[in-house]
């Protein structure tokens, strides 16, 4: 088991230096870096941009840039951010922070709801509720998360009981605790809403077709007809069973939870990791967007990670491989 | 106990079907598949699906018409007071839950115990079961475990809160000669020690032997015959059972002709093969085969007996060439198949066709019946019509209906689809047959009658045949010379007759012992 | 049998008003009206005010700014001249109201579609053809070439896909033309999500591979072009099928998004994205509910497909509804 962790790990880190060259050299072929939109004022004269440039090492080697990035991850600056004018380390840390403040609440929530709710279908006998229910999820899963974010945003317009936007309010520095909480809270409430309703009928319908076929095998048959009662039959029989490829979907949704929330956070103001990726690709600031995209790919490679081990953990027969 | 068991919809499954059963009796139930016997022990269960209705009939037991129970009221019966053994063993136990943990579940469902005692009820029914390592098997997975344990592991999870009647669905049917006549045993031992009632339900009447006191026949849903075993099988009066009875294979008693020394069509020298552990907990690699050396003639069978596991089907696909072996040579009408280049490979490896056990799965069910006699003519560029009219020919040789050419394998039966397997594999003009477990898994009728075409099939084209199964009876009846095999190594190889008369290795005699047995 | 045509039908009907957006939509994708922003959606009148019986179909002038019907005049929506329907000036027939420009909203999402809907489709063609062409191979000849390709599928999924678009969008001057940000959004989003369907064809190869059938096909000669031909290939129709029908909404949905964000297709050609991006603005949102509608259409769209995953999705899966007595 250990090997099989280090092996892992090994590999996941060769994938993040894959995808930090990937990441340079695409971020290299674009025709233009931070500069170049300040080329087209006349005001500033060129011998400016080309000082500016040199200052900040852009017209050095590719090669040269790669290694120096490298060390600076080292150091925890990550490169340097020209539009916000700091290193790029602490800005990501704290734009990660609020991200998965965000993420992290929609994901409980979405999961704790939707794999009851997913047994309740698969195994309920009532054909009305599974109709239903079914159509009220499909319904859900065919609408784009942009359409969701919006019209979430019209209700809380018209009704007002929400505020529209960013994550805390003016007075927040001179809250006390509770209010704090509860001013966070008013915040999250939209976007966390935005957030489960696009990723809880994806759950709720793998949840349904594993359930489905294992409900269908033969040992939840012979253990029906052994007598058990129902509900320990799906929750501690049926479900272990089915448990694999709802593993896999969970790994994909930890190793998402950077990467998610784009459109919630742009339409919405959060101030998150998604929001910065948009103003660096617009700014052309190329150290943020590669933090930005090899953060994204840690959580990745770590979510692909704690899967590959909790499936080990949990089915058993993968084991003797 | 009483049973009155009627009809069910729409296709009737089971037509006025009456019987009875008492404490300690054991009757056997006998029937093709697709008799209804799988369809009664569901109703007798009150598990039959949604889409089946029982239209008349009453099932009594100590006054209580089960079949007027609903589901919920049901339940505290299942397992307890009538419990039911699924067939297939590997498939009934759930894959991700411990072995011993599965029989504290059924205890947890019907009594009110602690967690400690639920434990050592289910250890003693491991005990009980004559599994000897009982501890181990507890905490074990059922993909650890062998076939014979787990369908004992099964036996007594059904067992364990002491039924009155137990309904066993073909328990025996995926084991070895040897695991089955422990099973029986198993449950022979059941009916003495807790006075269950046991209902076995087969297509084998072999197991029944000397374990049954009577017996049901079906056929079509339709009960044919009922009485004490001994009447039925000395003196069966409906023409299906007395097909079923005359089909039981065997051994040798007279000579079988001295044949003409014929020419080796199929040389093995010294195959040894090595797989990185699948089955086997904690082990990396097992020796499937070790320097085994088989020499097969042209008209003539050779037997390959061995238990599951003993590399039987590893060595049939070593001499297929379908597995390249780490040692040794396979030489077929003077080529050593694995120094070959690719090309010639292809040509000559069509001299050694393999026929599977799982006829589902040797047939591609998107082809049609016609295509899949045809692959070996189309592999050598044969133009559409001639294929078509030879593999028309075939099939009529073999008795399949030409005039459904043009349909899919899954309209046919398990006999027919073996069948078409061996039709394509004669399209191919092979000199050699290998047969991994070709006839298990048919009814005993069927398989009488493709034992029937073989032989001809093998007079008319001088074959040379591989037979390889885990019964010493089907092997004894038509093989010429038998091998017997155990964890890779051939430790007999002599003439049938002799092997049955003066039986030398142990593991020969052991399963000896086993058919005799039954 | 009905049911499973529905989806069928609103795709095909989509599909061939998007691709006849020339003869379908009463204007120019590009023409404005600017006495007439924010217009909704126009009023068809079928009963005759006066005879109270069914008339042709007219419309009613509007006076812009308060957008007040005078139906002092009657403007009798015309067929079949040049375009499918229209109608004379002063008066206009928007179906789906207007945008700050004026322009008719029902007519941008016409020709909108082509952008989106094509892009979702041809991105799923690269996709699917990448990841076919690896996942076989990778599924059928195993060994090391098996390992290299899913390192790279590991790699290729490791990275975030969203960000990366972001990431290589910016490769290009963020004013280029449409068509070529068109293509280039088509060929990255394509391109970008071969690993998936490639995993999972390459585990339908491999599982295919070791099917008793395809052994005996070895056993007779075959070589590993039959295989492949006759054997393996065909059992992954359905597969692509339902990959297809997955892959095909979620590229629209890329296309959709990209453009609202700004980084897909820009103004002045319509993408039903950048329609959609006007709503950003609080007021638009608040007050002018029919530019909702490219979004709205979107639900029967991705309904659609997602009816069509489960209809080529083989028999024990989500369909199956249970007749198990629990």
């Amino acid at each position: 088991m250990k090997r099989y962790l280090l092996r892992r790990l090994a590999r996941g880190l060769l994938i993040l230096i894959g995808v930090s060259i990937c990441s340079f050299v695409l971020a290299d072929l674009a025709r233009g870096d931070f500069f170049a939109e300040a080329r087209l004022n006349s005001r500033i004269s060129k011998e400016t941009i080309a000082a500016l440039r040199e200052q900040y090492g852009l017209d050095r080697p590719i090669l040269w840039r790669y290694a120096h990035w490298l060390a600076s991850v080292f150091h925890g600056d990550w490169g340097f951010s020209l539009s916000y004018n700091m290193p790029v380390g602490p800005l990501l840390w704290a734009r990660m922070q609020n991200t998965l403040l965000l993420t992290v609440s929609a994901m409980l929530l979405t999961w704790i709801a939707a794999i009851p709710l997913g047994v309740w279908i698969a195994s309920t006998g009532a054909r009305v509720n599974r109709l239903l229910s079914w159509s009220a999820v499909a319904m859900l899963m065919a609408t784009p998360d942009l359409l969701v974010v919006l019209v979430l945003e019209l209700i809380a317009t018209h009704s007002g009981l929400l505020p529209l936007g960013g994550m805390i309010s003016l007075e927040y520095s001179q809250m006390n605790v509770w209010d704090r909480v509860q001013d966070l809270a008013r915040h999250l409430a939209l976007p966390v809403t935005a957030l489960v309703l696009s990723s809880a009928p994806a759950v709720v319908t793998h949840t349904v077709s594993a359930m489905r076929e294992t409900l269908d095998s033969a040992f939840i048959r012979a253990a029906n007809a052994n007598g058990l009662r129902r509900g320990r039959l799906l929750f501690f029989h049926a479900l272990p069973a089915a448990a694999n490829p709802l593993i896999s979907l969970f790994s994909l949704s930890l190793g998402a939870l950077l990467s998610s929330s784009l459109i919630v956070e742009s339409a919405l103001g959060w101030p998150g990791l998604g929001r910065l990726m948009l103003e660096a690709t617009l700014q052309r600031d190329g150290y943020v967007v590669i933090g930005v995209v090899m953060l994204s790919a840690a959580f990745l490679v770590c979510g692909t990670l704690i899967g590959d081990m909790l499936l080990y953990w949990a089915d058993p027969r993968i084991r003797r491989e | 106990m009483d049973y009155y068991v009627d009809s069910k919809e729409p296709r009737s499954a089971i037509r006025n079907l009456s019987f009875s059963i008492s404490p300690g009796e054991i009757v056997g139930v006998l029937g093709e598949s697709g008799s209804g016997k799988s369809t009664l022990a569901l109703a007798l269960l009150g598990l039959l699906p949604g889409n089946a209705r029982i239209r008349a009939g009453s099932v009594l037991f100590r006054g209580q018409d089960l079949l007027r129970l609903s589901h919920d009221d049901f339940r505290p019966y299942r397992g307890a007071v009538i419990s039911l053994v699924f067939q297939e063993p590997a498939m009934a136990l759930n894959p991700v839950m411990r072995a011993g943990d599965q029989i504290s579940e059924v205890i947890r469902a019907h009594r009110h115990c602690s967690r400690t005692h639920r434990r050592e009820l289910a250890q003693e029914a491991l005990r009980g079961a004559r599994l000897s390592t009982a501890p181990e098997i507890y905490s074990a997975y059922p993909h650890e475990l062998s076939g014979g344990q787990q369908q004992r592991v099964m036996i007594a999870q059904a067992l364990v809160c002491k039924p009155a009647l137990l309904i066993a669905d073909e328990p025996t049917s995926a084991l070895d000669v040897t695991t089955q006549a422990e099973v029986l045993a198993y449950l022979k031992d059941s009916t003495t020690r807790l006075k269950a009632a046991i209902l076995m339900i087969t297509h084998d009447p072999t197991t029944l032997a000397g374990l049954a006191d009577r017996v049901l026949v079906l056929h079509e849903g339709e009960l044919v015959e009922y009485g004490s075993f001994a009447n039925v099988s000395e003196r069966p009066a409906h023409g299906y059972t007395r097909s079923v009875f005359s089909s039981i294979p065997k051994p040798p008693v007279t000579a079988i002709a001295h044949r003409e020394e014929q020419s080796d069509v199929l040389i093995a020298r010294r195959i040894s093969k090595k797989y990185s552990g699948k089955r086997w907990l904690g082990k990396r690699d097992v020796q499937a085969v070790s320097d085994v050396s088989l020499t097969l003639r042209a008209g003539s069978t050779t037997g390959l007996v061995g238990e599951s596991g003993c590399g039987k089907s590893t060595l049939a696909r070593c001499l297929a060439a379908i597995e390249r072996p780490d040692a040794g040579e396979v030489w077929v009408d003077g080529f050593d198949l694995f120094r070959l280049p690719s090309h010639e490979l292809r040509e000559r490896r069509r001299a050694v066709q393999l026929i599977f056990q799982n006829t589902a799965a040797a047939l591609n069910p998107w082809l049609t019946l016609e295509e899949i006699v045809a692959e070996p003519l189309a592999i050598s560029g044969l133009p559409l019509r001639q294929r078509r009219d030879q593999a028309r020919a075939l099939m009529e040789e073999l008795g399949l209906p030409v005039s459904r050419s043009t349909h899919r394998p899954t309209e046919l039966s398990g006999g027919q689809r073996q069948r078409l397997a061996l039709a394509r594999a004669l399209a191919a003009r092979p000199k050699i047959l290998v047969l991994d477990e070709a006839l298990s898994g048919l009814d005993l009728p069927v398989q009488a009658q493709i034992t029937k075409l073989l032989k001809n099939l093998q007079e008319s084209r001088a074959l040379a045949y591989l037979l390889i199964t885990h019964d010493l009876r089907t092997a004894g009846q038509i093989s010429d010379n038998i091998a017997v095999m155990q964890t890779g190594k051939i430790v007999e190889y002599r003439s049938a007759r002799e092997l049955f008369s003066e039986p030398q290795h142990e593991q020969t005699r052991s399963l000896l012992n086993a058919i005799r047995s039954l | 049998m009905s049911r499973r045509l529905i989806p069928i039908v609103w795709l095909a009907l989509l599909h061939i008003a998007v691709i006849g957006a020339d003869f379908f939509a009463p204007y120019d994708y590009t023409q404005q009206n600017r006495s007439m922003p924010f217009a909704p959606p126009t009023r068809i009148h079928l009963i005759d005010p006066v005879s109270g019986l069914l008339a042709r179909p007219f419309v009613c002038e509007s006076t812009p700014v308060t957008y007040v019907e005078d139906c002092s005049r009657r403007f009798p929506i015309r067929f079949f001249q040049r375009r499918l329907f229209g109608v004379e000036e002063p008066a206009v027939i928007y179906l789906m109201g207007s945008d700050d420009f004026g322009r008719d909203q029902f007519s941008r999402f016409l020709h909108g579609g082509r952008v989106s809907l094509f892009a979702g489709l041809l991105a799923c063609g690269i996709s699917l053809g990448i990841g076919l062409l690896f996942g076989a191979a990778a599924g059928f000849y195993r060994g090391r070439l098996d390992d290299f390709i899913m390192g790279a599928v590991e790699l290729s999924l490791a990275l975030p896909w969203l960000y990366l678009l972001l990431a290589a969008r910016a490769i290009l001057p963020l004013n280029t033309d449409p068509s070529s940000a068109f293509l280039l959004i088509v060929a990255l989003v394509g391109i970008v999500g071969w690993a998936r369907p490639a995993r999972l064809i390459r585990g339908a190869v491999l599982s295919a591979r070791e099917r008793e059938y395809v052994l005996v096909a070895r056993g007779l000669g075959a070589s590993d072009a039959h295989l492949l031909r006759r054997h393996l290939l065909p059992q992954l129709g359905g597969l692509l099928a339902t990959q297809a029908s997955l892959l095909i909404p979620r590229y629209i949905l890329a296309e959709v998004t990209l453009s609202f964000l700004g980084l897909g297709v820009n103004e002045p050609a319509a993408s039903w994205g950048n329609m959609l991006a006007i709503l950003q603005r609080y007021h638009v949102l608040a007050s002018y509910g029919w530019m909702f509608f490219p979004a709205l259409l979107l639900i029967p769209t991705f309904l659609s497909y997602l009816a069509l995953t489960t209809a080529y999705a083989p028999r024990n899966q989500v369909n199956h509804i249970g007749a198990l007595p629990l």
